[in-house]
């Protein structure tokens, strides 16, 4: 039973409140997507807006044939693979370092808690780095299984793939992650 | 008797804490008993999802849903246009009233009906010529001297009425 059913049959009749709660439920999980899947592109909120801007449009066509959270997902796996050409090329011509996520807020705020910021900047940046060393078959399904927290049959669903393609991909995923994770784990 | 390559699936599963069915879990635990490879790759496994589960998450930015609210605000009016259920239901009425429009304007046209005649006569204006058109002994001789007769009254020549 889809948990998401109530919002999204309200949110496709045109109910935006309904769409905005779903919006909330999910918006820090498509950054986190966004961001894992681009090493922390600054780029991460605009994917997750064009993300949940594709699925306003398209919610009349769902037909839950998948969970809601499915079929998100596959949006933004979509929206990345369209923009993460762009701004590989973009990153390329402009020689623009990744910024961190704090940039847009205010700098007084920022400060009150910048060791805290500062450390999950670093783990987050360095997991993220490591994750785009990854062929993005392998990196695809360690980032919805590890970091998005899918079940091995949503991630299935997901890509398209057998649940043994996704178990095989994972632990090979994870297994050329261990020596570029190690500096960080110990680092904690 | 598992095979190493054949273990690895469940080794990842067993790694993220998932319960194994009975079977499945039995031949895993025999196969590690006697691997040590395996249960080295078991605990990496473990470390290294640990971790990307422990990874930060994101501090969206106070302009985040400023920016979306405005983007979903655009789509709403261009959603109207791009859907076409929207464009049947709206233009609906319209065709309605067009075929309204049509079939009381064939109506009265019905009701009282004129020959062709009668309407090239009526519009055809001061030009007497035109109407000799309907005559049916006409010729385009007398066409034309109707004509010239219409345009050189100064000639004294009145035009001869029909």
């Amino acid at each position: 039973m889809d948990a998401d059913r109530g919002l999204v049959e309200a949110a496709a009749a045109g109910d935006r409140d309904a769409f905005d709660e779903l919006v909330r439920r999910y918006q820090g999980v498509i950054v986190g997507l966004a961001r894992s899947m681009t090493a922390g592109s600054v780029d991460a909120e605009d994917i997750a807006q064009e993300v949940f801007v594709r699925a306003w449009r398209s919610l009349r066509g769902f037909r839950g044939d998948s969970t809601f959270r499915t079929w998100l997902h596959q949006i933004a796996l979509n929206v990345v693979r369209s923009h993460y050409g762009r701004l590989s090329r973009l990153r390329r011509m402009i020689q623009a370092p990744p910024e961190d996520q704090g940039a847009d807020s205010d700098p007084i705020e920022m400060a009150a808690d910048r060791l805290d910021l500062e450390e999950n900047v670093v783990l987050r940046d360095g997991i993220d780095r490591a994750l785009a060393t990854l062929p993005e078959d392998l990196r695809t399904a360690v980032v919805l299984r590890d970091v998005q927290g899918l079940d091995y049959r949503e991630i299935a669903d997901t890509l398209g793939i057998p649940i043994g393609t996704v178990e095989s991909r994972i632990f090979r995923g994870r297994q050329r992650l261990r020596p570029l994770l190690e500096p960080l784990r110990d680092g904690r | 008797m598992l095979s190493c390559t054949d273990a690895t699936r469940l080794i990842a599963r067993r790694a993220d804490g998932e319960a194994l069915d009975e079977p499945a879990a039995a031949t895993l635990d025999e196969h590690l008993t006697g691997c040590a490879s395996c249960r080295d790759a078991l605990a990496a496994q473990r470390a290294v999802a640990d971790l990307l589960r422990a990874r930060p998450v994101e501090r969206l930015s106070p302009q985040f849903h400023v920016r979306l609210a405005q983007r979903l605000d655009e789509q709403a009016g261009w959603f109207g246009i791009a859907d076409w259920r929207t464009w049947t239901l709206r233009l609906a009425p319209a065709a309605v009233a067009l075929m309204l429009v049509a079939f009381l304007s064939s109506a009265q046209t019905a009701s009282a009906p004129i020959s062709l005649e009668e309407w090239a006569v009526s519009n055809a204006g001061s030009s007497s010529a035109a109407t000799l058109l309907w005559d049916e002994d006409v010729t385009s001789e007398s066409v034309v001297q109707e004509m010239l007769a219409v345009d050189a009254p100064a000639a004294g020549g009145a035009p001869d009425a029909r």
